[in-house]
């Protein structure tokens, strides 16, 4: 086998590569200090203002290039191996032509103070690229912050320059990159070394599972959306990254006749995509996770093995009845979702034992579902409150009802004393102000910078309420419990 | 749940399509010469614009970053660098001691150190300062620095504030003697409090400064909307007299005001340090250092008492203001007289007795945030009218319209006259484009069905004083020179931080001399070409700079004015037009005259000068003309809210707005819709949670939400024809920050929708912002009152 121990990518018409840099240096930080490419922007450092987009270019098995645009303030370096890295500065030919984004957003008088552009700018220009017109615009860009124009204008400018083609300066560059990327080699190890800090990011599970179990303090990381903030703003040093991201297996998502198996590796937006039919009930749920570009980057085991009591997909994975496979060296076991978070920071996973994927059953016709999540801004907002549940019914009985809450407890949690009563009582008996008292059984949630207790207690009981019994029931409960 | 409130797609309702041909002709007919794009907007979508982070540093830069204090207030009893020092790459560390001259940052009252000196006054100051070979490294140790404090009780809020009575200083009250009077006589009465909320900034580029230093002065880049005010903070920091310092901003990535007094800390300290080493320091915070140890818009509590008559008619209005301030006066004086001057807004008060308390508190010194204390205090009389109308049962709008200026009398409470009042025409025609009254019967139809949607409209004016009330600071400078060959150099004591100052100011010397904008290079702002200027605040930089401009411009044209004559031989004045000169039959290239006029030995340099005519204030009496005039506007909102979970929306919004004789429709259009979003964020969703010690525990836009492209309604916004009555620049009238005011049309409009609980149709008394937790609890106390 293997390894290199150089980053190579595509970049501005030609190969780059980079090496004598410590891992943990960021797409941001690279372009802007070791390249002199200031057009993107550092506004947050988090992720969550999108001034830094970029785009990242791939060949997909389709043998077409997908362009996605992710947040460079949070992104490493190994994640260009093998890639194509677009820059805002590559939005301008060498003869000075303007990319219809960027002239757009010009026209429109979209940008004010002009800090935020760059980033807009590369977001749209990833999916105007991938020749994508059925765009929900304020989807794709609420991980873009502009404080100055209102977005109008922006908005104006994407859907004006989503109607024009590709230029043909960019064709040009597209073609080359293409076959730069054709040929790149993607079946080795990379192995990264500076300044005492390594980072290995193997080709294959295989040589993943070993290297953990030799190094089960290694830290795992995929789209560093999580990660990415102990290095920029905990400033936490690490040794050692172990990166799923160029884990070939990792990237599948296998579709059986009862499942979808989505590995490690597998971005938010990917896994949400395949599952947008089976549960179209999601998608609400699936456009307010993150931003666009975390979701570009992001993958949903991760957000499953960080365990955050706020993290969005658990409480719904948890009433679909997902099933983690869970790894160490060759030793395999599957584990019920639910079981995974014991309580907070501390989850039931064996030293040098890894998340390798996640299994979501197909939908049972039978099934009902729901998932809301609240939060202090509609879009791209760390969740208050998220609530899930499934359930059968008959005309006299629900059955098989299972309710999650995030954001309720130190972990992601099942609602089991109000999920007993559901399920073991006839609909003509069931009471709704018995679940006002079972909730204070099932959740003792805090106060918090995102809304109070109290709050996340009547919300989540109207939630309960609306979905099984309804709205005006919810609204007499309410009524009650104020007077 | 079956309704849950919607995303709002597809959007049809765009200003910027009117003016899109603008952006890509540039060679412009003359009557099209008012809507030219921002003069960087293609930098700015190219990636091309620098900003000062972006700017080449010289070799061996070094980097800085703050030690702050996080655990609380107190005497400081030691700070321990011994740790940091020991760090690889680590060059110095900066305390309170090592500062040569003043250690302050304040602007007005010197009471705001630069790095904490003996006691650390709120959690989150600094109290020292790292130079490291690199930011990371700066940043690394400056966490391995610590500080050991006496902790005290911290008075964190203004209810704590108001308890102890701890003030910044005396109160300021308007007081006519008659309210208590009125008060007994009225048929009817109220009162009631209110929370209002503060703002953080969140300008996209953080506070930055880069600081070179040469034998004996300073030259600093600084993301300043005040480099007179950095110049001379710098100076007194050195002992220096100011001469020895220059300070230059191209263009900030946002200001609002955060950057008024606030940038001056950094671009200090960042220049201590390079002094003291012989090199040059960047000083760039991050976002959340940025939104821990720097000030906010003020955040109040608004006691109120009113009298009216059986038609709405406000006979009196008690106020009592209590802003919190922070640990320091900062601008609060200044910020603090704006409320009053506001607590009116567009109505006639005959009575009144207005009180306006300065708290102190031991938290971050609160700062300018468009509007300055102005918004502050209308959406407290904006509350007054709508309790009003619902003790009534009456459509709030005829609450508004029965007290607008102008139907009973025209004399503020601060005594000035209302003059130039277009509120009741305004309000006429935007009630009748946004079909107000027929929406609002139908809204309270939907509403009487019940549901758990529930909507509310609301139709709200702005009067919007336009000066700054420190009258001294009402003057501006510019510099205008004419190169041999016919371009010009434009420079101005006016700062750019994307409102469009700059292209407003080319367009003005475009118009002036006749040239095309490729002809006019618009400049870096700099202390060493423009002496003494005011800070670009008070929405007052286009009136003020764009006369300044105009002044420099009619010097230089009186001069080749009489070159012309001299050289035709004629007594006419020429005019400049199109690239040419003429009168009568004889005519010239611009050019042509310039070269004409240098060989004949004219001087072509010239500096405007603009001081605001007719203005006064005295503080000490509470009376004056403290603005030169007013900007008015008025918006209808409509929004939905969820009863189950205090959800939101805002549909739709229509704005009519008066901007005088617009200089720039283009960019006027942009200040309205951005300043409306950006208040909206703020009396809907931008909550700011402080810790019981009183540091930010919101400070990064993971945790602090200002609106994005979802939230954006449907829009439509109209300018209001009218012409400034004052002589301002081309009767055009200040736009920055009136717009921030509009969307109290939205807070009033979501209380509206609460209302419908209530029992008896009483107004809820929802606080700011109307976040999900707020709205759920109005909902909630409403259905619980009885019938």
């Amino acid at each position: 086998m293997k390894t290199i121990t150089k980053i190579r990518f595509f970049h501005q018409n030609q190969e780059v590569t980079i090496e004598g840099l410590k891992p943990q240096t960021s797409i941001l930080d690279y372009l802007r200090e070791h390249r002199g490419l200031t057009g993107t922007k550092e506004g947050c450092n988090e992720g969550d203002c999108g001034a830094c987009s970029v785009i990242l270019a791939e060949i997909g098995d389709d043998e077409q290039i997908h362009y996605k645009s992710l947040n460079a303030c949070v992104a490493l370096l190994h994640t260009l191996h093998g890639k194509w890295l677009l820059s805002v500065e590559d939005l301008t030919s060498k003869e000075g032509d303007v990319h219809p984004v960027a002239m757009e957003m010009f026209k429109t008088h979209g940008s004010q103070c002009g800090f935020c552009t760059p980033g807009f700018v590369m977001n749209m220009a990833a999916e105007h690229s991938n020749d994508n017109h059925d765009i929900d615009f304020p989807d794709l860009l609420s991980g873009n912050l502009c404080r100055c124009t209102g977005y109008g204008p922006i908005e104006l400018a994407a859907k004006r320059s989503f109607k024009m083609d590709k230029p043909s300066w960019f064709i040009q560059i597209e073609n080359h990159a293409k076959a730069w990327l054709r040929e790149f080699n993607n079946q080795e190890d990379l192995s990264l070394s500076h300044e005492g800090q390594m980072l290995y990011a193997p080709h294959n599970a295989e040589n993943f599972a070993r290297f953990y179990e030799n190094n089960p303090k290694a830290v795992i990381i995929g789209g560093t959306t999580d990660v990415g903030l102990w290095l920029t703003k905990q400033l936490r040093d690490i040794q050692t990254f172990l990166s799923v991201t160029r884990v070939h297996e990792f990237h599948q998502i296998e579709e059986s006749e009862t499942s979808y198996k989505i590995g490690a590796a597998v971005s938010l937006n990917r896994a949400f995509n395949a599952l947008e039919d089976e549960y179209p009930e999601a998608k609400d749920w699936h456009q307010r996770f993150a931003s666009h570009q975390i979701r570009n980057a992001g993958t949903l085991v991760g957000n499953i093995a960080n365990a955050s009591p706020i993290g969005d997909s658990p409480p719904l994975l948890m009433v679909l009845g997902a099933v983690l496979y869970l790894r160490k060296g060759e030793e395999k076991r599957t584990l019920p979702i639910e079981d995974y978070f014991i309580a907070y920071g501390k989850q039931n996973r064996h030293h040098g034992e890894f998340i390798e994927a996640v299994e979501i059953p197909k939908r049972n016709l039978a099934m009902k579902l729901v998932a809301h999540k609240i939060s202090r801004r509609r879009d791209q907002d760390i969740t208050t409150t998220l609530f899930a549940a499934s359930w059968k019914d008959t005309q006299e009985q629900f059955y098989d009802v299972k309710i999650a809450f995030g954001g309720m407890a130190a972990t992601p949690k099942f609602a089991q004393q109000i999920m007993s009563y559901l399920n073991s009582t006839p609909k003509a008996d069931l009471n709704p102000l018995t679940i006002v008292k079972l909730m204070k059984e099932d959740f003792q949630p805090i106060d918090d910078l995102r809304a109070s207790a109290q709050y996340r207690v009547d919300a989540s009981l109207n939630l309960i309420i609306s979905t099984f019994w309804n709205e005006e029931i919810a609204l007499e409960v309410q009524r009650r419990l104020a007077s | 749940m079956s309704e849950v409130i919607s995303n709002n797609k597809n959007q049809t309702s765009h200003w910027a399509e009117n003016f899109i041909e603008e952006g890509q002709n540039p060679a412009l007919p003359p009557e099209k010469l008012a809507a030219l794009p921002h003069d960087s907007g293609l930098l700015h979508t190219t990636g091309m614009a620098k900003y000062i982070d972006d700017l080449p540093t010289p070799a061996n830069c070094l980097h800085g970053a703050f030690a702050l204090a996080y655990e609380g207030v107190g005497k400081i009893k030691t700070i321990d660098i011994s740790k940091a020092r020991e760090l690889k790459g680590v060059v110095k560390i900066y305390l309170a001691s090592d500062i040569i001259g003043e250690n302050n940052c304040g602007p007005v009252v010197h009471d705001d150190p630069i790095l904490a000196e003996n006691e650390i006054r709120f959690a989150g100051q600094a109290y020292a300062f790292v130079v490291a070979k690199t930011r990371h490294i700066a940043r690394i140790a400056a966490r391995l620095i610590s500080i050991e404090i006496e902790t005290r009780e911290a008075i964190t809020t203004v209810d704590e504030a108001m308890d102890a009575e701890s003030f910044l200083h005396e109160p300021l009250i308007f007081n006519n003697g008659e309210y208590e009077t009125a008060s007994e006589l009225a048929e009817h009465k109220l009162s009631g409090r209110m929370y209002i909320g503060g703002q953080d900034h969140l300008y996209l580029e953080g506070q930055v400064a880069l600081a070179i230093p040469s034998e004996d002065s300073l030259h600093l880049f600084s993301s300043t909307q005040h480099p007179t005010e950095v110049q001379d903070l710098m100076a007194n920091a050195m002992d220096w007299p100011a001469v020895r310092v220059s300070v230059e901003i191209r263009r900030m990535g946002g200001g609002f005001g955060g950057k008024e007094s606030q940038a001056s800390q950094i671009a200090v300290m960042a220049g201590i340090a390079a002094f003291d080493l012989g090199v040059a320091v960047k000083l760039r915070l991050d976002r959340d250092d940025d939104m821990i140890m720097t000030g906010k818009r003020h955040d109040f509590r608004a006691d109120y008492e009113a009298a009216f008559d059986v038609n709405g008619k406000i006979l009196g209005v008690k106020h009592i203001f209590a802003g919190r301030c922070g640990h320091s006066n900062d601008l609060s004086r200044s910020i603090n007289d704006r409320t009053m001057f506001h607590a009116d807004n567009g109505y006639f008060i005959p009575s009144y007795h207005f009180i306006s308390h300065r708290c102190k508190t031991d938290t971050v010194s609160n700062t300018a945030f468009r509007g300055f204390g102005g918004p502050q205090g209308m959406v407290a009389i904006e509350r007054v009218m709508d309790k009003i109308a619902a003790k009534l049962g009456k459509d709030p709008l005829d609450v508004r319209l029965e007290n607008l200026y102008g139907k009973h009398g025209n004399h503020t409470p601060y005594g000035m006259e209302v003059t130039d009042n277009v509120l009741p025409e305004l309000i006429e025609q935007i009630a009748q484009s946004s079909d107000y009254k027929k929406r609002r019967a139908e809204i309270n139809a939907f509403n009487a069905i019940g549901g758990i949607i529930r909507k509310g409209i609301a139709l709200t004016p702005i009067k919007f004083g336009i000066s700054f009330t420190a009258t001294h600071l009402n003057q501006a400078g510019s510099l205008v020179h004419i190169y041999k060959d016919g371009s010009v150099h434009l420079n101005h004591g006016g700062t750019e931080m994307g409102q469009g100052l700059y292209t407003k100011i080319r367009a003005v010397v475009m118009k002036e001399l006749g040239i095309k904008k490729e002809n006019i290079a618009i400049t870096s702002t700099r202390t060493d070409k423009v002496p003494n200027t005011s800070p670009t605040a008070a929405s007052s930089g286009a009136d003020m700079n764009g006369m300044a401009a105009f002044e420099a411009c009619k010097i230089l044209k009186a001069r080749l004015s009489a070159h012309f004559q001299e050289i035709f031989q004629v007594n006419d004045t020429p005019i400049f037009e199109g690239g040419v000169v003429k009168a009568g039959a004889h005519e010239i290239s611009f050019e042509k005259l310039v070269r004409s006029a240098y060989m004949g030995r004219v001087q072509l340099s010239a500096a405007g000068y603009y001081a605001t005519p007719d203005i006064s204030w005295d503080a000490a009496t509470g009376r004056g003309r403290p603005f030169y005039y007013f900007a008015y506007g008025a918006s209808v909102s409509e929004v939905e809210i969820n009863a189950l979970t205090g959800e939101n929306k805002v549909i739709r919004v229509d704005i009519l707005h008066d901007v005088g004789n617009s200089l720039n429709p283009a960019l006027d259009y942009g200040q309205i819709e951005g300043g409306f979003i950006q208040g909206m964020g703020w009396l809907t969703m931008e909550e700011l949670v402080y810790s019981d010690k009183g540091l930010c525990l919101t400070h990064a836009p993971s945790t602090y939400k200002i609106p994005c492209m979802s939230d954006r309604p449907e829009m439509h916004i109209s300018l209001f024809e009218n012409n400034n009555r004052e002589e301002t620049i081309y009767r055009s009238k200040a736009v920055g920050e009136p717009p921030l005011m509009l969307p109290i049309s939205v807070h009033s409009a979501m209380s509206h929708a609460v209302s419908s609980f209530s029992p008896k149709g009483e107004w809820p008394d929802l606080d700011t912002p109307a976040t999900n937790e707020m709205i759920l609890k109005a909902v909630r106390t409403e259905m619980g009152k009885s019938k």
